[in-house]
This record gives C-alpha cells, sequence and structure tokens, in this order.
C-alpha cells in the first residue's frame, strides 16, 4: 500500500514510517497540512494518516479540502488521549479515529480496514470466506450450505470480522463496530463474545474460521 | 484622605441615585406647589367675588324699591361699618360726579375690574382692588369693590411655606442621600475587603452578615456560597493532584522495578520478550488512567452539550446489558432487564453509552458469584429514570457518598484492577446531563437511581 503520514512529531511521523516501511508498505511523510495537501495531489495514496495538531493548516480545513476536491482518499485520525472533543464533524464512512498513543498493531488493523472499506463495495450484500456464507439482508449464516443459528449480536461480530476477512480486526475496533463503545471497558467482553462463536461455526467441520491475534485482535481465515 | 472619601461618597451609586432622586422629589414639589397656589388664589379671588356681588344685588334691590335716596341712605350706613372685611362703595350721578361713598379709582367701564393705586396715607404702599360697576336706571352707577390686601397676605403666606417645604425637601434629601451612601459604602467597603484578602490567597475569609437578610446580605450570601464552591474545587484539584501523584508514581515504580529485573535477569529472547510484554501492559493501565482523568475534564468543561441530541436510551441500555450478559454469566451472576420501549432523552449518545456500561460492568465486578442484577429503565409523567440494582455487598453507609469521587475505592476492592476512576466518570456525564444520581443501600445489595431531568424526549407523529 502506499500511505501518507501527516505528522509534525518527527519522531512519531519516523516510528510509524519504519514500521510500515518495514511491513512493505510505501511511506511518504509530510510535516505540516500543507506539504501534506501537496502530495496528496501529486500522487496517489490507498490512506491517509493524520495528525490532529497539524500547524500551518488546520487540520479540519485540510479534511474538507480534501474532500471537497473529489479525492476520496480514506483518513485515519489520531485523537488526543481521552480526546472525546477531537471527533471531526463531517468524516464520513472514510474515516476513523485512532487514540494517541496507540499500539502499533491497532493502527495496522485500522489501516488495512480503511483501505479495505474503499476496496470492497460497502453495500454487497452476500459475503462469503472459505465455506463460510452470510447474507447482510437476509441475516443468515450458512456453512457449507448447513444453517447456522447465531444471535443478533453474535451475527453482527461475525460480519465485521467477515467484511475484512484476512486481516486482523482489533478488540476495539469491534468494540466501536458492534456495540458502539468508544472507550474500553475493564471487562474483557469482546473475548466473551468472540469465544462463543467458534462452537457455533465450526461443530462438525473441524477447521476452525476465527484465530486469535495474541494481543491485538482476531481474524477471519480459511485454512486452504 | 478627607478629599477621598468626599469624592468617593459623590461617585458612589447610592448617592447619584439620591441626588436623582432629590432633584425629581424637587421638581415635583415646585409643580405641586405651584398647582397649589394657583388653586388657593382663584378660590380667594372667587369668595372676594362673591361677596362683592352680594352687596351689590342687595343695593340694587333697595334702588329698584326705595330710589335714589334709599341707595344712598343704605350706602352710607354700610361704610360706617368698619369691620376688617367691609367693602368700599361709590355712587355716582349720570354726569360722574359722587353722590357717596369713596374708591380711589373710578373704572372706567362697567362690569368687573382690577386697579392698582398707591396708598397716600401709608407708605406709598402699592394695593389692588376688585371693582364691580354696574349701571343702574336713570344713569346713576354704583360701584362695590374690596382691598385684595388680605387676600395678597394670604397668598404670600402660602407661597413662604410652599417655598420652605421645597428647600427642606432639598436639605433632607441632600443630606439623607450622603448619610445612605455612607451607610452603604461602608457595607460595601466590608465586601470589598474580603474579597480584598480572599485574591490575597485567605480562601478561608468571608463576607460578614448582618442577619436582616436584605439585598446585600443575599448578595454576600451569594458570594460566600462561590466562595465555599471555589475553596471546594481547590480542595478536590489538590486532592486529585495528590491522588495522581500516588496512583500513578505505584505503577511507574512498578514498571520500573520490573523493567530492572529483566535487564538483570533475563537470559533468552524470550525472556525480554515477556518482560517488554508486561511492561507495555502496565504502560497501558497507566494511559488508561490519564485517558479516564482527562476524559472527565473534558466532559466537566461541558463543551459536549453544543452536541447534544434526541438519543434512543431504550437502544443505549439494552446494547450495553446485550454486551455484558456473557461476562456475567461467566462470573456466575444473572443480568436481568427490565427496558421500556421507545424512551428517548436529550444528550449525547456515546457518553450514556459510557455511563450506563460504567455502572453495569461496576456492578458485575464488585459483586460475588450468585448475585441478581437487574437493570431496569422507565418512563413516566415524572421522568425517565434507570436504575442498576443488584443483592450483592452493598457498600458501608458511610462510604455511600464518597463512591463518586475521583480515585475512591472501597478497602475491598483494593485488589481488583481498576482506576477508581469509572464512578467519577459516571458523575461528570451525570452531572452533563443533568441527571440526578442515587445511591440507596438495599441491605443486602445497591440500587444506583439516575433521574434525567430534561424528562422524554416526545418524537413528533
Amino acid at each position: 500500500m502506499k500511505l501518507l503520514v501527516i505528522e509534525d512529531n518527527t519522531e512519531t511521523a519516523a516510528y510509524i514510517a519504519k514500521g510500515l516501511t518495514e511491513l512493505g508498505h510505501v511511506v511518504d511523510h509530510a510535516a505540516d497540512g500543507r506539504d501534506g495537501f501537496f502530495l496528496v495531489g501529486a500522487s496517489r495514496y490507498d490512506v491517509a494518516i493524520v495528525d490532529r495538531m497539524l500547524p500551518s493548516r488546520d487540520d479540519l480545513s485540510l479534511v474538507k479540502k480534501l474532500r471537497e476536491d473529489g479525492v476520496g482518499i480514506p483518513i485515519l485520525f489520531f485523537t488526543n488521549l481521552g480526546g472525546i472533543d477531537d471527533r471531526v464533524e463531517g468524516l464520513d464512512s472514510g474515516g476513523d479515529y485512532l487514540d494517541k498513543p496507540f499500539a502499533f498493531s491497532e493502527l495496522l488493523a485500522r489501516i488495512n480496514a480503511l483501505a479495505r472499506r474503499l476496496a470492497i463495495c460497502t453495500t454487497e450484500t452476500l459475503l462469503r470466506c472459505g465455506n463460510l456464507e452470510i447474507d447482510h439482508l437476509k441475516r443468515t449464516v450458512t456453512r457449507g450450505g448447513r444453517p447456522i443459528d447465531l444471535q443478533p449480536r453474535e451475527f453482527t461480530v461475525l460480519e465485521c470480522l467477515m467484511r475484512d476477512a484476512g486481516t486482523v480486526v482489533t478488540r476495539a475496533m469491534l468494540l466501536e463496530m458492534v456495540w458502539q463503545f468508544n472507550f474500553d471497558p475493564k471487562t474483557n467482553i469482546v473475548e466473551i463474545h468472540v469465544s462463543r462463536l467458534p462452537s457455533k461455526l465450526d461443530q462438525s467441520f473441524g477447521t476452525e474460521l476465527i484465530h486469535t491475534v495474541r494481543g491485538s485482535g482476531y481474524v477471519l481465515r480459511a485454512q486452504e | 484622605m478627607c478629599f477621598v472619601r468626599k469624592s468617593r461618597i459623590l461617585r458612589s451609586t447610592v448617592f447619584r441615585l439620591a441626588a436623582t432622586y432629590v432633584v425629581l422629589f424637587a421638581i415635583s414639589v415646585l409643580a405641586l406647589g405651584f398647582v397649589a397656589y394657583f388653586a388657593i388664589s382663584m378660590t380667594l379671588i372667587h369668595t372676594v367675588d362673591a361677596h362683592i356681588e352680594d352687596a351689590r344685588t342687595a343695593l340694587q334691590d333697595d334702588y329698584r324699591s326705595g330710589g335714589l335716596s334709599r341707595l344712598l341712605v343704605q350706602v352710607n350706613a354700610r361704610l360706617k361699618d368698619h369691620r376688617s372685611n367691609a367693602l368700599l362703595y361709590l355712587v355716582l350721578d349720570p354726569n360722574g360726579m359722587t353722590l357717596a361713598g369713596q374708591l380711589p379709582i373710578i373704572p372706567k367701564r362697567s362690569g368687573w375690574s382690577y386697579s392698582d393705586y398707591i396708598e397716600k396715607e401709608t407708605d406709598n404702599d402699592v394695593g389692588s382692588l376688585r371693582i364691580l360697576l354696574t349701571p343702574l336706571a336713570g344713569g346713576v352707577r354704583l360701584a362695590v369693590g374690596a382691598d385684595l390686601e388680605q387676600v395678597e397676605d394670604a397668598k404670600d403666606a402660602v407661597a413662604n411655606s410652599l417655598l420652605s417645604a421645597f428647600f427642606a425637601v432639598v436639605l433632607f434629601g441632600t443630606f439623607g442621600g450622603i448619610a445612605l451612601s455612607l451607610a452603604l459604602l461602608r457595607r460595601v467597603d466590608t465586601i470589598r475587603l474580603a474579597a480584598g484578602a480572599i485574591s490575597e490567597g485567605d480562601l478561608s475569609k468571608r463576607v460578614p452578615l448582618r442577619g436582616n437578610d436584605d439585598d446585600l446580605d443575599r448578595l454576600s450570601r451569594t458570594l460566600n456560597h462561590m466562595l465555599d464552591r471555589i475553596a471546594g474545587l481547590m480542595e478536590s484539584v489538590r486532592q486529585v493532584s495528590a491522588d495522581i501523584a500516588h496512583d500513578l508514581k505505584t505503577p511507574l515504580a512498578r514498571l520500573r522495578q520490573r523493567l530492572e529485573a529483566a535487564e538483570r535477569t533475563s537470559r533468552s529472547a524470550e525472556d525480554y520478550n515477556t518482560a517488554i510484554d508486561t511492561a507495555v501492559g502496565n504502560v497501558d493501565e497507566i494511559l488508561a488512567t490519564f485517558s479516564a482523568l482527562l476524559r472527565i475534564a473534558q466532559i466537566e468543561a461541558r463543551t459536549r452539550r453544543a452536541g447534544f441530541r434526541d438519543v434512543d436510551l431504550s437502544n443505549i441500555v439494552t446494547t450495553v446489558v446485550e454486551a455484558f450478559v456473557p461476562a456475567a454469566e461467566d462470573a456466575g451472576q444473572s443480568l436481568a432487564t427490565d427496558i421500556s420501549d421507545d424512551v428517548h432523552v436529550f444528550g449525547d449518545s456515546e457518553l450514556l453509552t459510557q455511563m450506563i456500561a460504567n455502572l453495569v460492568e461496576n456492578a458485575i465486578r464488585h459483586t460475588p458469584a450468585g448475585t441478581r442484577i437487574a437493570v431496569k429503565l422507565r418512563s413516566d409523567e415524572s421522568g425517565v429514570e434507570a436504575s442498576i440494582i443488584d443483592n450483592g455487598l452493598g457498600v458501608p453507609e458511610s462510604e455511600r457518598l464518597r463512591l463518586f469521587q475521583k480515585f475512591y475505592r472501597l478497602e475491598h476492592s483494593r485488589s481488583t484492577p481498576g482506576s477508581g476512576l469509572g464512578l467519577s466518570l459516571v458523575k461528570a456525564i451525570a452531572d452533563l446531563h443533568d441527571i440526578a444520581i442515587e445511591v440507596q443501600n438495599r441491605k443486602p445489595g445497591l440500587a444506583i437511581v439516575l433521574a434525567f431531568a430534561s424528562g422524554p424526549v416526545r418524537l413528533p407523529g
């Protein structure tokens, strides 16, 4: 992927760039909003990672400008610790937030999710992974043609994992998407909910679909 | 000093008010005086006129019945009457010759007239006469007059007393105003001195009260309330700083020890990885504490109110409970609900979600296995009420009111992880939404009742 990091703190920017480059991504760095805006205009990026306290050009007007110019680039916004007031009005489906300081695995998962969300058509009703199929409209799940009975919340958890099948979905992302929790409860409710899925999905199939990524989250992957 | 004091009185609000009032009052007294003066003058003249007319009518009748001789007899008889309010008479023949009586001035036209004359026998005083000249049959003319000296005296007396009253008003008003200003200035000065002392840093100082519950007393009481609040805030800031120092120092010190120990004892890459993972976990805990503190501060700044909108509280509570049901089951507890449908409130859905989640989570984490927890939401005319009820350990009565303080944790929950900020966050969110929180000891167990002040939002249609 080609990524743009707009971040004025050079140490943080270098840390992000190094981590992402090691994973094979191409990373450009802009130290302020104006440079960032020129870079976005010059070449095509999959995701822009934007810090909330940028000098020179207010990050809000940067987002607005990027949106107005029809550059539908997904933006990952850094918000400050506990930053409930940092949410940007009008940052629609093409954007996500991440509290700073963050875990690198969280950053990576969100970048992947943003890039994928742009790539696949979001209105797709039928999702498939191996022999597991879910119908978003009818809200039905089948594996190998056999229907599986899930509770509504379990269905939503599975749907989130399916949409980003193959990439890691973190606990925080699941909390936001399934329960609209923009905070981290002390109880491991995500683990408890996800741990109930395999018994329903994998019964008599033998192969596991949901894999836990230690210290980060979950990935839905069909073993070939 | 004296000059300063004088100029302060002149500049004081109450003195200016008093001065304005004195001027307005003086103008009214003056206007009233003029009206009274003219009304009294008119009445006096009318009395004189009536008196003259009565005499004229009687003499006219005499002339008609007894002719000129009878008229002259009657006039001469009346002239001998030397009562103080005696009238003046004059009878003229058709040629203008005086037949009887005397007037200092002879009017030319018939009817009413005023005439001024010089009193020769006294000190050339100007006298004033009211005269009624009546033509009688046969060319004879009868003049009846009255000296207006008494009337003028009466008018002068009225004018004098009104003027005295006017000066008295001005005098009393001015001195009263100064006295009032001084009294008020003295009280304002006590407030000012108290406020000055507080600005200088003596937060224990309070404005003295008189105890008569007048407006200054009430103002002082409001000021004292404000000062109590400020002192309370200062105290809580001091408390929180101390708590932060303590609650963050402990995990940081532990982290440092672990890192040092890892450096000394680790033999393999695996050892190092384990140490780093533990350290990252510790740092995350510290960051979570920071995050909660910053969140509370942001919520307390009340800027979030601008983003308030209609929120489906039934939906929020249901989602939160659903999220925690498996956790409760794993902990051997039951989580029951009694949630009315379509309860809407005006608020911030993200924060309300966190508030309910913190309360439910708190009930699960601080009660033993086997506890029954119930979450209720209902809406009626009296408002929206949500409650989280358990039959667990409850809290000691003495600790009940301290539950929502920052970093407050019961002794027995010191062992379970957590920042002690969960309920403070709940309190901050509740305050932002004007929600009253009531903590009830149910023996056994605890009920936390949230009463929404905003009331239910009625959906159009």
